[in-house]
């Protein structure tokens, strides 16, 4: 019989007493008190009640906090005020276990509940179900003091960092089956390094119970020890979305774990405690998986630098050995010069290979590498003799082979 | 980095990494006699062939780690 009270838009007080006495009416009460005619308290505060519950719907509240205390029930007991009133609230349990922290005195908020009254003591009262600070108050207040505490506890410095692996041979990704973050990293460590293993843990990345999930996934991979480094993320939403990456379980198992960790949680602007927590903060999975391997023409350069030391150094040794013995004039004995000339061969043979090294994979398509008795690619026409020998090398080995007549060293 | 679950029994592309720069650190040193420096030449040149046989090979599919009764276990993840 209520909420069309407040629905219709009749927001005078006149309008409202007068279907408030329509509804006195309805319930049965007289119009005057007569002697005769006595009510039990229990009777009152039952009324009461049931005009109260009766006449209000449920009502978002403005106010300020205070007094507020979580009895050892988990339920939790506060007022509203403004500057000239306030009122008694109360939250049950399950709703109050939702609140990501305990608000502060003075704190401006929003309630959404219902209006009774308890009758125990005839105390008026806003059943809440939703406490929200205004804004993001409440939440940015709890991320706040998580992150005082975890401060404080050395857990976010800088020196924590640890340095991510080079070259991983296995990437632990943690989140949601379901969500883009797995596709995107899977996209990146394809082109880049390919032979990378991806391993996913997944696991819920937001609501009830997604901290706890996110948490476990990191110590399984603590337990399985089979990633050199993880991926810990979700896509973007809202600060609440988000909320799991804020809370202190994940915190802690980032801290524990044994593994580096990259985080990449919503966009790029939002930052979370686990970035703060973790390794490397990525702005986005893509960029996370970025950081986690390099790129293949990096490792191609690197060994190619490789190849260049080792070439130069054992061509410098030869060379300072061949010196030496030269210097030694007419002690050096035929078979030390044999020797020598071995060792160079040796280089030589094993620099040939070198060379090779790096078109393996070209070599492996079917293209081949024809090869002068010297070991030198040729490249044109005109390094090609008739009648000349040379090796033509493919992917699995050598095949001799005879220029029949001359070719055409004409452009193509 | 421990792995006792890992299914690779190749040597990884970091171990080869870090062989070859020690090889070639060693092999630029003036006191490697002649013989030593043709060994690590060669070894090099044999761990640079392992370290390009590892970037040939194609990308793996995702595997999913699982907790089960006796730990954990891997499985292949599908449709991806």
């Amino acid at each position: 019989m209520t909420l069309d009270l407040f629905a219709s838009g009749e927001s005078d007080n006149e309008a409202l007493a007068r279907r408030v006495a329509a509804a006195q009416a309805d319930s049965g009460f007289a119009n005057t008190a007569s002697p005769g005619d006595e009510w039990s308290v229990s009777r009152v505060n039952s009324a009461a009640r049931e005009l109260i519950e009766g006449v209000f719907p449920p009502l978002w509240v403005v106010g300020e906090i205070t007094n507020f205390t979580r009895a050892r029930s988990g339920h939790c007991y506060f007022s509203l005020r403004d500057d000239g009133s306030q009122i008694r609230c109360m939250m049950w349990r399950d709703e109050a276990r939702r609140l990501p922290t305990t608000p502060v005195e003075g704190m401006k908020v929003r309630a959404l509940g219902r209006l009774t009254l308890y009758e125990a003591r005839g105390e008026f009262q806003l059943i809440v179900s939703e406490l929200e600070g205004r804004g993001e108050g409440l939440w940015k207040l709890a991320l706040e003091r998580l992150r005082v505490k975890l401060d404080a506890e050395g857990l976010t410095s800088p020196e924590r960092k640890r340095r991510l692996p080079a070259h991983p041979a296995c990437i632990g990704v943690v989140t949601s089956a379901s969500g883009a973050v797995l596709h995107d990293i899977v996209d990146v460590v394809k082109r880049r390094a390919p032979w990378t293993r991806i391993i996913l843990c997944s696991c819920r990345v937001q609501g009830e119970g997604a901290a706890d999930d996110i948490a476990r996934a990191i110590e399984l991979f603590g337990r399985a020890g089979c990633a050199d480094v993880l991926i810990v993320g979700r896509g973007g939403g809202s600060m609440e979305d988000l909320w799991a990456f804020n809370e202190e379980i994940v915190a802690r198992a980032i801290a524990a774990s044994n593994i580096p960790t990259i985080s990449a949680v919503g966009h790029e602007t939002d930052v979370t405690i686990a970035d703060l927590v973790a390794d490397l903060r990525a702005p986005t999975p893509s960029a996370a998986a970025e950081a986690a391997v390099p790129e293949m023409a990096a490792i191609a350069r690197e060994l190619g630098h490789h190849a260049d030391r080792l070439r130069s150094g054992a061509l410098r040794r030869v060379d300072s050995s061949r010196k030496r013995l030269f210097d030694a004039g007419d002690r050096l004995s035929s078979g030390a010069r044999r020797g020598l000339q071995r060792s160079g061969e040796r280089v030589a043979a094993a620099s040939g290979r070198l060379d090779l090294l790096s078109p393996l994979s070209t070599l492996r398509r079917g293209f081949a590498v024809p090869l002068g008795a010297n070991g030198q690619v040729l490249r044109q026409a005109r390094d090609f003799e008739p009648g000349g020998e040379f090796t033509l090398r493919v992917v699995d080995g050598s095949v001799p082979c005879v220029v029949l007549t001359a070719g055409n060293d004409e452009g193509l | 980095m421990t792995k006792q679950t890992s299914t690779e029994t190749a040597v990884s592309l970091e171990d080869v990494l870090v062989r070859l720069d020690g090889i070639a650190r060693r092999i630029e040193d003036d006191d490697v006699e002649l013989s030593e420096s043709l060994a690590l030449f060669e070894e090099g040149v044999g761990l640079l062939r392992s370290a390009h046989e590892i970037l040939g090979r194609a990308a793996e599919r995702v595997q999913q780690l699982v907790e089960d009764a006796d730990g954990f276990r891997l499985e292949r993840l599908d449709d991806r």
